[in-house]
Formats: C-alpha cells, structure tokens, sequence
C-alpha cells in the first residue's frame, strides 16, 4: 500500500510541472482508501443418507437433508456453483455401475427451509442483514433392478464467491 | 498516467482480498441399495380328497400339505408381508353357491434371537392375526444356499375346513401374498 502511494504522488507532480515552478514548495494530499468485506465462509451440516434402498426410486427431503449457510457482507450479491448431479459410486464393486443423485438444492434469506426455493447451479443470491444465506440440499436417485446390491456414496461440494 | 495508476491500485486491491471472497463445502451423499427381495412358493395349501359330510378336517404347519414359502432377501432387513384377503371359505370352480368354511392359519418366522444361524429364527412360529406382519429376515436355511448376506423368512399356511352336504368338485381360493422391504 505505501509503494502505491507514493507513485501515485509522483505521477501528480510530473503531470503539473508549471505549479511546482511558480512555489518553493507545494503539497497535495491523495486519499487512499480500501473497501473491506467480511470474508465469504461456506459450513455445511449433516449429510444426504438414503439409507436402506431397494431397487426403485428413493427420495430425500429438504428436511432431512443437509444444510449450509454462507456467512460474508451484509446484502453482498453471491454467485452459487453447485452440480446438478452426482455420481454415487460402489465402495468395494469398481465394476458397479455408478448411481446417479439428483440434487434438490434450495435456499433462503432465512433459516426457514418450508420458505426456500430452488437455487440453480451459476444462481445469484443475496446474502441477509446479517450476513448470511441458507441453502438446502435433498435429492432423489433411481436404483435399477440391476444394480449392484452394497454402499455407494459420493460427496457433493457446493461453491460461493462474491459477484 | 493517473487512470492508469488507479486501475492498477484497485487490481492490487481485489488480489488482496480474493482469496476470502470465495468458499466451497461439501457434503456425504450416501446410499446402501438391497439385494433382490424374493418370494418363493414352494407348496401350495392342499386339504387332499374328502367326503362329503365328513365334518373337519385340518392341515397343521408342519404337514407336507400345509402351504409354504419362502421370503429371500438381505440378511436382518425388516420386511413387510401382505396378504390380499384371508379367505373364510373355499368355493366350488364350478357352483359359485356351493362353499366349504374355511379357518385359515398363517405363520410366519420372526425375526427370532441371537446371531446368524439362530436356529429360532427359522422355527419359532408367530401367527400372523390380520392381512399384514411385519419380520426380518433373519433364517439361514442349511438345505439350500441363498449367498452372502442372504437369509429369509418363512411363511406358512394351514387350517381347517369343515365339509358339510356339498357337491362333489373342487373348492379352492386363492390368497395372494406381497412382500416389501419395511
């Protein structure tokens, strides 16, 4: 910062060199100033567990899902990167075909997820009064009669950056 | 020169802070899927051939005529067991009028005690009341092999019929069973 200053000074002078001629001397103040945001954190909480499936479709609600909360400037504008699926794969089977999740990623100004509503992948939110903005994660995935019985997982990351 | 200077001041700015104004998180999706659910008739309920006015008649559970199933599935998995109807009479394939009671029995293993290879969770009987019970599977058979973390539920069907004056034929009914992972 105080190299920058003092080019900033010097290019001032060079740029009005008849007013430095015409003084014994002569000051300009410059201000220099700097916009210091809270730093943007990303917590998660619980996890996305489907438990015991049989072939077929299965389903995970908001409620029971996981959750995370980005914390950073009051009323800054957030960009969201989150995958649209996620491929669960075999812990033991390489030869498994892998599960597809299907996320249901929602969010919220408030810590109510009855309230929330979808937040695509690249979406915008807004973070509160407070800082902070809550997001939902439920989903649902397709087992096929097919497939190889045992625990498949993956994990899902979610991403935020300010705009 | 000054514009110049004061973009290169606010890019130093913006580098300074870049590394706190992003963050990611992530969370474990997980998933157990269960192996094939399998019902398997092995025997249906046979009364046999009986007389006409001869009264009762009754095929116990452990009768090579009682009916008999088998529920395969994934060892200790609780599973539901529904029947379509428990039936109180037999009816005659060709007179609709012409029925025989019927006082059904079914039973079922439950999910029995101890570890694997319990011998009371393939013969410890629980008598199934209504339309619907729920047990684990939790019978390893030694008569046949099911595979690894397999084991099953029994399910049998016995009773008795009463023959009264009733036309000679064949009097039947069908009970249809479901089963589900619980």
């Amino acid at each position: 910062m105080n190299r920058i200053a003092a080019v900033a000074v010097a290019l001032a002078v060079m740029a009005i060199p008849g007013l430095a001629q015409a003084q014994s001397s002569a000051s300009q103040g410059v201000d220099v100033t700097a916009n210091v945001i809270a730093a943007l954190t990303l917590t998660s909480v619980g996890e996305v567990a489907f438990g015991d499936v049989p072939p077929g479709s299965a389903t995970v609600g908001l409620d029971a899902g996981a959750g995370f909360t980005a914390s950073g400037e009051p009323s800054a504008e957030i960009s969201v990167n989150r995958p649209e699926t996620l491929n669960l794969v075999h812990d033991s089977d390489p030869l498994a075909t892998d599960l597809v999740f299907t996320a249901n990623f929602q969010g919220h100004s408030e810590d109510n997820h009855e309230a929330a509503s979808p937040v695509a992948d690249g979406g915008m939110v807004s973070l509160n009064g407070s800082g902070n903005f809550f997001f939902w994660l439920g989903g649902s995935l397709v087992v096929p009669v097919d497939a190889t019985a045992g625990s498949y997982a993956g994990e899902y990351t979610v991403s935020v950056e300010y705009n | 020169m000054l514009v110049a200077s004061g973009v290169c001041w606010t890019a130093s700015s913006v580098g300074s802070t870049a590394a706190f104004a992003q963050a990611s998180s992530g969370v474990s999706i997980s998933v157990a899927v269960l192996g094939d659910l399998t019902l398997i008739r092995e025997r249906h309920l046979h009364f046999g051939t009986l007389i006409a006015n001869s009264g009762e008649h009754t095929v116990t559970r452990d009768s090579d005529s009682a009916g008999f199933m088998r529920i395969v599935g994934d060892w200790n998995k609780q599973v539901l067991i529904s029947l379509s109807h428990r039936p109180t009479e037999l009816i005659h394939t060709q007179i609709p009028t012409a029925v025989v009671p019927l006082n059904l029995d079914v039973h079922y293993t439950p999910r029995g005690q101890g570890g694997p290879g319990a011998i009371d969770a393939c013969h410890d009987y629980q008598v199934m009341t209504g339309v619907s019970a729920v047990t684990r599977l939790r019978c390893l058979p030694t008569d046949t092999a099911i595979g690894n973390n397999r084991a099953m539920s029994l399910l049998f069907f016995s009773g008795t019929v009463t023959v009264g004056n009733v036309p000679p034929g064949t009097y039947s009914a069908t009970i249809t069973v479901t089963v589900e992972y619980d």
